[in-house]
């Protein structure tokens, strides 16, 4: 019989077996059973994920921007991996609203000749951008005469390296990195714009601080580095000196604001 | 000696007596600024020199002394500025624009 009949039974075995697997519980997170140590290892990052970050409950205007430490390829036109820097709260900016929680990029994309260009040019325009809201805001005399200098100075490059762009017929091409100045450089302006007084004050000087020390870290281990033409080169090589000096500024300054000189 | 000869020594003596031991023809010493510095930083010079700063940056920076004795107006690329020194003593200085910028001149009788 069984052998006249081997089809219905072997639906019939088939459907059990079926039944069998269907009636097995489900794993509600959908995944395949884990040993302890990556049950412990998930229960570890989920405590890590829920503990509030300091980001989040930093009352300082925290300003995320890659570490200063770069990995350089020796190919000129390939990426360069740089490590998010964590967000650490802005001693001076107490009375600043808190930053949005942001993580950035890990690398800043091609580097050659055209993006350096455009690096350079977006962070000549970001602190430009962060002086045109002092007039409106700054409560302190030096702030605003800082301001001024760094529109006057940021200004400078800017045109320094449209003539040579010109002269040497490279346009500026953005890469991840020129674009990620970008949109810190509007996060920024966001926070800024919603203080006034001293709190203003504060926030911008540390941002200053953070701003110039970024640029002369991009400066010293890619721009710099990375240019091919030499008169590009030089001309960064020059602009680092300012840069410099800025921030050699910026931290007396904010020595000055801390101290309510 | 007649007294004509006394009168002409006489002035001499006087026109000498009022030169200063160390004195010597006024120079002109030149301070560059590139760089965001001043070159040389230090400087020495004597009553009397006159000092010259050159802005070679391409940048504007000016030249004053910490104690007002001297302020420059803003020396865009190529401009020049120009102090006598006329008292001794250390005097340190400063760009305006940029504090950090410092340097000073000893200035000696």
């Amino acid at each position: 019989m069984l052998a006249r009949r081997p089809l219905p039974l072997l639906v019939l075995a088939s459907s059990f077996i079926t039944g069998c697997v269907l009636l097995k519980p489900i794993d509600p997170s959908g995944m395949s059973p884990r040993t302890e140590s990556e049950e412990a290892r998930d229960t570890a990052q989920n405590q890590a994920e829920s503990a509030p970050a300091p980001v989040e409950v930093a009352p300082a205007p925290v300003i995320t921007m890659p570490a200063p430490t770069t990995t350089v390829s020796p190919n000129p036109t390939d990426t360069i991996a740089m490590p998010v820097a964590a967000a650490t709260p802005a001693p001076v900016a107490r009375e600043a609203a808190p930053a949005p929680a942001r993580a950035r990029r890990h690398d800043l994309g091609t580097v050659n000749d055209a993006t350096i260009s455009a690096m350079v040019l977006a962070s000549n325009y970001t602190d430009i951008s962060y002086a045109q809201l002092v007039p409106a805001r700054a409560l302190r005399q030096d702030v605003r005469e800082f301001s001024r200098r760094m529109l006057t100075d940021h200004t400078t490059v800017n045109q320094l390296v449209r003539d040579l762009l010109a002269k040497l017929d490279i346009g500026p091409v953005d890469n991840i990195a020129s674009l990620d100045m970008r949109d810190e450089s509007s996060e920024n302006r966001d926070i800024l714009r919603e203080l006034s007084g001293a709190a203003f004050d504060s926030a911008y000087v540390e941002n200053e601080v953070r701003y110039h020390q970024k640029f002369l870290a991009s400066l010293d281990d890619v721009m710099i580095p990375r240019a091919r033409n030499a008169e590009l080169r030089t001309l960064l090589s020059n602009v680092r000196p300012a840069v410099a000096a800025h921030l050699a500024h910026a931290e007396q300054l904010r020595a000055n604001v801390l101290a309510r000189k | 000696m007649t007294l004509r000869q006394v009168a002409a020594f006489a002035g001499v003596l006087a026109c000498v007596a009022r030169v200063p031991p160390h004195s010597r023809t006024p120079r002109v010493e030149y301070v560059s600024i590139r760089g965001f510095a001043f070159a040389p930083a230090e400087l020495d010079v004597v009553v009397g020199d006159t000092v010259v700063w050159t802005n070679t940056d391409q940048f504007v920076h000016t030249t004053a002394a910490d104690s007002a004795a001297w302020s420059s107006p803003e020396l865009r690329t190529g401009e020049r500025f120009m102090w006598i020194a006329r008292g001794t003593g250390q005097l340190s200085y400063h760009c305006a624009a940029h504090p950090k910028m410092r340097g000073s001149i000893v200035v000696h009788p």
